[in-house]
Order: structure tokens, then sequence, then C-alpha cells
């Protein structure tokens, strides 16, 4: 069984626990800016014609889903699932504002870098990256116990 | 078995899997998104031909006449061409009795100033080229012995680090070597071998998306285009070294698109004995400077713009100086109080109060008040504003014309002079007619405006030495007419004399009528035709002989931009602008901010998303079968019913699509055998052209006068196009040098309408020849770049139509440049897009010029996307946008009859041009189907999207299993 009991902390990994609590705050922060900041120049046409931000937004809450249920049952393929949902997001994200990094990278318009764009970069990576190293650290730890028992 | 179903194992695997899932469901999100982007980058093939049976029938709709090897040769000599014949010989001193030009072949020559290796070539954004692979001058001068050890200074010595910059922050930069860094090396002792000439180079960059600096970059008035301290200092070294005998003569090339400031070549401190105006010269136009510069070639380009000593002299440039920053916009007022719109699109906004006083029209009427004693001219000395007047360019020969003459007809003028070319060199000399139409009384009291002299006709003729010729140019009458748009609202005939004179440039016609009038100035009477209208009863104005289209004659031309011109627009609350006049020159001058308030009215009308208002039209039908094709209609008339057959055929989808997916493509669409077409920028050359040509700047293209070579420009160009599968192009840009600054005057012909118009014209025609339709750009007033996306232009009616929209209606007109497809702007017209004004779009375009075409957006996935709006432009006309739409991207509109209405209308414009203008038809008959395909790069995607699915389902099955038998592995287990 790979159930743990329900909260049951001393069980867990704290390691484990720590990064998959900071990625869940990160992917709530990164949903609520994102809410926020979404209706931009550049992104009318993704959110209109593709609804590309509903992909961002299902991606995000799916990770902080998963990066919760992960807190709570030691289902370490959930956690893992909540890095590749958060990585998901990030992806799409990118894409979500493809208009407005071309217009960065072409140097055309004199368009600069926001604050809300680099927030969220690196909430939406530090998620991401988080979910991931809570999944291997959980595994890791479960691996080491096993092989004590 | 054991260690295959390891429960860890497939956990890493499928998450391994699921994650490369997740890499491949965006790679194919991207695709489909920006599928027309990736496609100009990767191309592939959207359609297939199926063929039918069309036994005979001749599908080489359009033909080209270069490939290869060929078209590569052809291209670099129509570029070297144009180059040679748009040069612009400024000044050519004698040194020692003789013309400093031509230098004599070998002459060994010293190159100073970073843009002898720096050379400007092209730009940025929509011109911008690869033009590493184009010949460097000391490629290009094949004819001069170099200074090797100055050009390696320049290139990788101690000037290699000083270059000309741009960024957001600093702006335009020109960052010349002060003379203490060559000083500081050994270089000055290589000039006395090179002493034959020193030829310094000035260069400037212009760019897309920002205008040149005004303030704050490094040139002597704070400008980028005067010239720095460092620049000034070398050329006065260079002159003080040509008095100490190192140099023998001081030649300036003047390296760039838009006008440096020309104070410096009277500057007494300076000595410039030859100067060339050669503008951005492509790819090979480096070799027409080594052509001109011994003589190969004789210099017989004519300035395209005024050259100005001061660069904010003119009214224009009044205004800029007004305005923080010396800036082109400004935001309103109290644009603080409506968060709800966007400071960057929707509250900036700049005035045109300059009237029809743009370029040379201002310098020379104000010249020619002064010169006639006009009250209120107030302090003006044409000496002392203007270097060069428009029109000007000196000869290495000498032309004389005599036996000037003018013979009426009903609907033009027949204009001849006989040319002499007296000079010792075979050249070319372009004639240029100008007219003055006079000022009355009744414009003065209806801020009419005229000015003192204009171009309206011209002709390049070739001439050996001692040849002459009798030149006959005609001028249609319409050039008589003149928008009042306060008294009688639309173009109006007035009593009086009117003038047709032939000039050496601006100038001197305008010096040739003053002359004829008596004026105590050097004009040439004999040059000068005079036509006098005195039969106009009543006030002397007739509002009816140029009053109704040219092109459908029943449409009566009237006031349609009241709403741009602040002082008519009727929710101008207590906002006013006070326009420049002739009348009271120094009572009307830009001295102050023109400051507007937003008013409701105006939030109305800058508000995007307007109320679509039915017309009492019915739901057109979708997805008919009918059997056509657009290639069975090529031919037939626009209006032939059979259309609405083929437009039946189409689904709602498949209209959404076609309509809103334009970005540097048109979709390929089964329902009615249409091909996909690739467009691409731009007017200075072909972006992702096989060839890797680019032409010069578009002044140059201007100054050759020459019609019949830019006629043989656009083919060329065309065939380029053809050649890397595109059959449209972002051009030719027609808006306007409005002043030095516009950061986009590349692009652009003139400052002068008549001259832009006819240059766009002939172009276009030359490229439509070939099958390659031209996107007219951009309509309209967008002759700046900073602030371009959503600034709100406020100008009169009279400067709108004879100045900013002229080009745009000689280039439409189906009489003249017959273009069928324009592109529009990013900027407003009074508070409306521009794509969003059914004045602009459906009654000036449509019904006055009978444009046949379809219109496009700019770039519509950019920072405009918020009014760039589709119920809005699409509602007023507009019929693609240049974007990455889809088949669903219009579902919000389709319960209105209107709208489905107008995008039907948008669709058969589009498949007319396509069926009857575009040489993606080659090949395809009335009896082939086009059929949709996947590219390779998309099967490749989904195929790989497939391959990570399959993948991850494994894997997460396995891995089921493998927990299962852990699991009963665990429970059948003895106990411990």
């Amino acid at each position: 069984m790979e159930f743990s009991s329900f909260f049951d902390f001393k069980q867990k990994n704290k390691a484990s626990l720590i990064l998959g609590v900071a990625a869940l705050i990160a992917g709530i922060a990164a949903l609520i800016i994102f809410q926020a900041s979404k209706s931009a120049e550049f992104t009318k046409q993704m959110i209109e014609t593709y609804r590309q931000d509903i992909y961002v937004t299902a991606a995000l809450i799916a990770g902080i889903v998963l990066c919760g249920a992960g807190l709570v049952f030691d289902l370490k393929i959930v956690k893992y699932f909540g890095f590749i949902a958060y990585l998901f997001a990030f992806l799409n994200y990118i894409v979500f504002e493809v208009d407005y990094l071309g217009s960065i990278f072409s140097s055309i318009d004199p368009t600069e870098i926001t604050a809300d764009f680099v927030a969220m970069l690196v909430l939406l990576a530090a998620a991401t990256v988080l979910a991931l190293i809570s999944g291997i650290t959980a595994a890791e730890t479960a691996a080491a116990a096993k092989k004590e028992a | 078995m054991k260690k295959f179903f390891s429960v860890k194992l497939w956990r890493t695997l499928t998450v391994v899997t699921a994650t490369l899932l997740a890499l491949m469901l965006t790679l194919m999100n991207v695709a489909n998104i920006k599928f027309s982007a990736i496609r100009s980058f990767l191309g592939g093939e959207t359609s297939k031909i199926i063929k039918g049976d069309a036994a005979g029938e001749d599908t080489e709709y359009f033909k080209v006449l270069h490939t290869g090897d060929a078209l590569q040769k052809y291209l670099e000599d129509v570029c070297r061409s144009l180059e040679a014949e748009g040069i612009v010989l400024l000044r050519n001193d004698s040194v020692d009795g003789v013309p400093a030009l031509p230098l004599a072949k070998g002459s060994k020559v010293s190159l100073f100033g970073q843009g002898s290796v720096a050379f400007n070539y092209s730009t940025t954004g929509s011109s911008n080229t690869g033009t590493s692979r184009y010949p460097s001058l000391k490629d290009a001068f094949t004819d001069l012995s170099l200074n090797e050890e100055l050009w390696n200074f320049y290139l990788t010595g101690a000037a290699s680090s000083y270059r000309r910059s741009y960024s957001i922050t600093k702006g335009y930069l020109i960052n010349e070597a002060p003379w203490s860094v060559y000083e500081s090396s050994s270089v000055t002792n290589s000039f006395a071998a090179y002493g034959d000439a020193a030829i310094y180079v000035v260069s400037r960059d212009s760019g897309e998306g920002k205008d040149l600096s005004t303030v704050g970059s490094d040139g002597l008035d704070g400008s980028y285009l005067s010239l720095s301290a460092q620049e000034k200092e070398v050329l006065q070294k260079l002159t003080a070294l040509r008095s100490g005998g190192t140099f023998k003569k001081i030649i300036v090339l003047l390296n760039s698109a838009v006008p440096i400031q020309l104070d410096f070549l009277f500057d007494p401190s300076i000595t410039v004995d030859a100067a060339l105006w050669v503008g951005n010269v492509g790819s090979t136009g480096a070799y027409a400077i080594n052509d001109v510069l011994v003589g190969t070639v004789v210099p017989s380009g004519k300035l395209s713009d005024v050259y100005a000593r001061d660069n904010f002299s003119s009214p224009a440039m009044a205004a800029w100086s007004a305005n923080d920053g010396k800036s082109f916009s400004r935001q309103y007022t109290n644009a603080a109080d409506y968060p709800q719109f966007s400071k960057d699109t929707q509250t900036v906004y700049a005035v045109y109060a300059e009237g029809i006083y743009v370029g040379y029209r201002y310098y020379e009427t104000r010249y020619a008040d002064a010169v006639t004693g006009q009250a209120n001219v107030g302090s003006f000395n044409y000496d002392d504003v203007v270097a060069f007047p428009f029109g000007y360019g000196l000869s290495y020969s000498e032309f004389w014309y005599s036996g000037y003459s003018v013979k009426e007809e009903a609907d033009k003028f027949i204009v001849s002079v006989n040319v002499l070319n007296a000079g010792a060199y075979d050249a070319k000399e372009a004639v240029q007619i100008y007219l003055q139409k006079p000022y009355t009384a009744y414009d003065r009291a209806n801020k009419v405006e005229k000015s003192a002299i204009e171009l309206v006709g011209f002709k390049k003729v070739s001439l050996k030495s001692g040849e002459d010729k009798t030149v006959t140019i005609e001028i249609d009458k319409s050039v008589l007419r003149t928008y009042d748009a306060y008294g009688k609202g639309t173009y109006i005939l007035e009593n009086g004399d009117y003038y047709l004179t032939a000039g050496r440039d601006a100038h001197d016609a305008l010096n040739n009528v003053l002359a004829a009038g008596g004026a105590p100035v050097s004009g040439d009477p004999a040059n000068v035709f005079k036509w006098t209208v005195s039969g106009i009863p009543g006030d002397g104005v007739d509002a009816e002989t140029f009053a109704f289209s040219k092109v459908n004659p029943e449409v009566r031309i009237v006031n349609q931009f009241d709403s741009a011109d602040m002082n008519r627009y009727s929710g101008r609350g207590s906002n006013s602008v006070t326009y420049v006049s002739r009348n009271n020159w120094t009572g009307t001058w830009p001295t102050n901010t023109i400051a507007f308030a937003i008013t409701p009215q105006m939030v109305t009308d800058i508000t995007s998303h307007k109320p679509l208002i039915e017309d009492g039209s019915v739901m057109p039908k979708y997805g008919v079968d009918n059997g056509l094709t657009i290639a069975m209609l090529r031919g037939l008339a626009y209006d032939d019913p059979i259309w609405d057959d083929l437009l039946d055929q189409m689904s709602f989808g498949d209209q959404s699509l076609l309509i809103t997916n334009g970005q540097h493509n048109t979709v390929v669409l089964d329902s009615v055998g249409k091909p996909a077409t690739i467009d691409e920028n731009g007017p200075n050359g072909v972006t992702h052209s096989t060839t890797g040509i680019s032409f010069p700047s578009e002044g140059i293209w201007a100054s050759t006068f020459n019609l019949e070579l830019l006629y043989e420009t656009g083919a060329a160009f065309a065939e380029d196009a053809i050649a890397a599968g595109i059959t449209g192009l972002y051009a030719p840009g027609v808006n306007l040098h409005r002043v030095p600054f516009g950061g986009r005057a590349h692009e652009y012909f003139s400052e002068d309408p008549f001259l832009m118009g006819m240059c766009a014209a002939v172009e276009t025609q030359g490229m439509q020849s070939r099958g390659v339709w031209t996107y007219i750009k951009h309509y309209a007033v967008n002759d700046e770049e900073t602030n371009r996306a959503g600034v709100a232009i406020w100008l009169n009616e009279q400067e709108l139509r004879e100045i900013v929209l002229l080009p745009f209606e000689y280039v439409c007109r189906p009489d003249m440049g017959n273009a069928h497809a324009m592109m529009t702007s990013f900027n407003r017209i009074g508070c409306i897009w521009t794509s969003g004004s059914s004045p602009l779009m459906e009654k000036v375009l449509r019904d006055e010029w009978g444009f046949d075409g379809f219109t496009i957006t700019d770039m519509a996935s950019a920072n405009a996307q918020t009014f760039m709006v589709f119920d809005d432009g699409i509602a007023n006309g507009t019929d693609c946008y240049d974007g990455a739409g889809s088949e669903t991207a219009l579902n919000s509109y389709s319960s209105s009859a209107m709208f489905a209405n107008k995008m039907r209308e948008s669709c058969h414009r589009i498949l007319y041009v396509t069926a009857n203008y575009s040489a993606i038809m080659n090949g395809i008959s009335s009896a082939d189907r086009v059929v949709k395909i996947l590219t390779w790069w998309q099967i490749l995607v989904y195929a790989l999207v497939a391959a990570a699915a399959v993948l991850t389902a494994v894997s997460a099955a396995l891995y089921a299993v493998s927990i299962l038998r852990s699991r009963k592995k665990e429970q059948t287990a003895p106990a411990a």
C-alpha cells in the first residue's frame, strides 16, 4: 500500500512536504496573478479566439489540486502529475504570451518586459521545479524506507 | 519478468512519457495557433491540385521572365540601376578649376566615418533583410584605390568600437569617433598617400516602430539628424588637412533614408567640395556609388524631399517642438480620468496643425509670400532654413531648356519643352512641371490653403552629349482641383490665374512663376504658361467640375472626415486647433502645445465594439453544394451573379477562417477551390527571398523620377517574390515623409503626394503584371511610428485628401495603379481606428476611388489587439486580419445578418482578387479541384503527439499492472 494515514507527518518526508507546500503556494500565486493580468493588449486574440487562457487556468488548477492531493495522500504518481500539470501551464503560458514575446524579441515596437510577466514566469517555473523535486524526494525517501524495512 | 513489472520503472516511464505528451500537445497548440507564421519559415504545401479534364485551357495566367541565376543577375542589375539613377548630386564645386567629381579612375582615396565600414543598406522592421553578403564599399569601389589602413582603423582598429546604436531607453545614437582617436594611432600617416580625396560617409539609421530621436541623441542640436560634435570635428580637421594639401578635395556621402540636417555643408569652418545623397543602397547599390564617383554613371537623381538647414523649421516640427520631449504625440490632458482606457492605445493623440504645408509646400509658399510682400509673413529667410529644395539635383552635364509651350485639351494640358544636353557627358535629365494655383479672397475667407508651387508632372529623358529632344508631358486637369472642407465641402475650381512651369526644382519653378508676375527674383518667365479661369459666376467658385468621382461619376464627393478635424467634430467640447495658414503665417504658427481633453462623445468613439446595427439584410446561405471553384469564375465581373452561388458554398467557419487568419497568408479553402497564398514584407525587399536581394530605400526610387524604371523594379520585385513562392507583398508604402524624423521613411517615397502616388502606381502595375498583389500600406495617416498603435491623428480634410490620401488614390484607382490589395494602419483617424472607419474604408476607398481589391489590417497579433477588433473592422469594410484567427473566431457575431453579409462580401473580395490577380492560380484550370492537405511539419507534430500519447498510455497501463502485481505479491507473501 502506498497510502499513508491522513496528516501522518511523522511518516512523511519533511523535505517533500515543504517542497510540495511551496509548489502549491507558487501555483496559487501564479493563478491569482494570471487571472488579474491576463487581459492585456497582446493577449486578446489568445483569449477570444483560442481560449488559451482556459488551458493555462485549467492546468494551474489541476497542478494545485494535484499538489494538494500529494500532500494529503502519499501517492507519488500524484505528485508527479502535479509537476506535469504545472509544466503544461508553464508551456501554455508561454504560448499565451507569444505575441508579446514576439514583440519584445523583434524589437520593432518598443515593448518592455512587465513585472506581471516576470512574476508569472518565476512562479510557474518555481511551481514546476518544486513539484518535480517534491515527487523525486518522496520517491527516494519511500525507497529508502522500503529498503530499511 | 520481475524486473519488467517494476513499479518504479513504469512510474518513471509514465512520468517521462506524460511530460513528453505535455510538450507535444503544447507544440501542437503552437502549430495550430501560429500556423501561417510557422509556414512562412518552414514552408510546406497546404493543398494539392486534383487535375480535371481541361484540355486546351491555358493556365499560365502570369508569366515570369527570369529564374535561377538569370533572376539573380536581373535583380542585382535592377537594384544597381535604381541606385544609379536615384543618387542625387547636391554639390560639385570646382577644385583648381575642375569640378570635384567625377574622380579619375584609380584615384587614391581615404574613406572616413564609421559609416564607411558600417554602411547602411537596409533597415529594421518590415524592410529588414540580411545584409551580411552585400558588398562593402571596399568591395564596391573597384575603380578607386582605398586607404586600407584607414579602412582597418574603422573596421578592426581603434575606431572599431564606435558604431551607431539604438535602444529603447537611449533612442538613436551616432557615436562617432572623436579626432583624438585618430591622433592616438598611426592612421594619420596614411592620409597623404591617399589624398586624391577624403570621402566622408555620414550614415543614419531608421527603423519600424520608433521615430528618430529629436532629443537625447548626440547630434549637436540633440537630435539624431544633425552632425555630432565628433563628426563636425573630423570634418573640420579634414578641412585643415585639405588646406594643408594632404587632401585635394573633400566629398561627403549621405548614407541615410532620412534627411540629415545639412547646415554643416554651409558651415564656414567646413569645406565640402562635393556631396551626394545615396540613401540606403540595397544589395548592389554600392556599386552604383562607385560608378557615379568615377563618372561611369552621370548622376541624374532629383531630391524627393526638401533638405533643410534646420530640421525643426517646418510647421509640423514646430508642433512637435511644443510637445514634451519634442515628440510627435501626447496624452489627452484628462486621460487619467479614464482608467478604462489604455494609456498606450486609447488616450494618445497627435495633431497635424500644418495643414497642407508639408515639406517644400511650406518653405516655398512662405518664400513666395515673403517675396510678394504678403502680410504677416514674419521674419523668414529661405536660405536660412532650406539647404536644397525639393526636386534639386546636379549633373556632370548641363541641360538647356527652350521652346516651352502648353497646349490645352478637354481634360489635360500637354506641356512641351526642348531639352539640350549642352555638356560633355551623355546623361539623363528629369524634366519637372510645377503648378501654381491662385490664392483667392474666397480661400482666405473659407480657410482654403494653396501651396505656392506643387509638382504635377515629370518625365526623365536620356540625351547624348550635344543631343536635344522635345519632351512632352501630359498634365491631367484634375491637378487643378482644391479641396474646400469648410466652404463648399468638395473639390473646387476657382477663377484666377493658374501657372504651369518647367523648373529644375521646386524653388526654381516658383521663381519662374514669380518672375512672370514681375517679382524681383531670378526666374525664367519663358518657361511659364498662364491659364486663366474667369467665367465662374457668383463667388467665382466652381463646386461641380471636380466634385464627382472620376471612376464612379454618380458619386458626389463630400466631406467625410469632419470627425477627424477637431474644429468640426461634433463632440469637440472646448477643444480646438489653429491650423497654419498662409493668410497669417505668424498668427497661426504652432508655438504652444495643442492640448485636447477627452469629451463624453470621444469616450463613446474611442471605445471599441461599436453596436452592430442591422440593415434589414437577411442571413446568407452556407454550405450549399453548387460545384463551383474560383478557377471557374476567373475573368467574370465582380458583380456577376454566379459569385453568389460560389459564396453560398462556404461555411460560416470557412469565412471566419479566411477573414481572421490572414497573417502573411490567405488560407486554403476546399469549399471553393481556393489555394493558400503566402504574403510577405516588405517595401525594400522580399523577406525570405531566395536571392537575398533588397532594393534601395524608397526615397531613392522616387528621386530617379523615372517611372519606366520603377515599373521594371516592381516587376523584378515580383519575380523575386514568386521565386520564393510568395504571391502577395506588403508593399509599396505610401505614407508621407511628413517630417524628417519619421522612423519608417525608408519605406515611403517622398514628402510630395503626387510624386509618391505616381511612383507607387507604376511599381504596383509592375508587380501585378507578374501576378503578385500589392498590399498598399499603411492606410492611412500612419506617417510616424512612435505610439503608432492606437494614436489618434487629428487633421483637417483638405490636408487629408490633398496630401495624405492622394498617393493612395493614385495607386488604387483602376485608371492608374489599379491595386488589388491594401493594408490599413494601427492608428486612429480622429477617435476611430482606421480600419473601423466607414468613410475611409468604404466611402472614399470604394465609392470614390473604385478600389476593387480587398483590405487587410496591419499586424493584428501585436500590441493593438484591444482596439483592432473584428466587429469594428469587418462591419466597416475591412476584409482580412493580419492575425492568427480561426473558424470560430467570429462566432460571437454569427447572429447578426448585417455582419454575416459583411463577412460574405469580404470573402467575395478576397476570392475575386485571388482568382483574377494572383500567380498562385497558375496551373489551376476550371476543371481542377484544390484539396487541403497537412504540411509536412503538421504531420510531424501530429505523429509526435500520437507517439507520446501511445507511450504514455502503455506506460500507465504497465504501471497499473505493476502495482497490482506488487500488491498481489505482498498479499501472498508469508508473514515475516
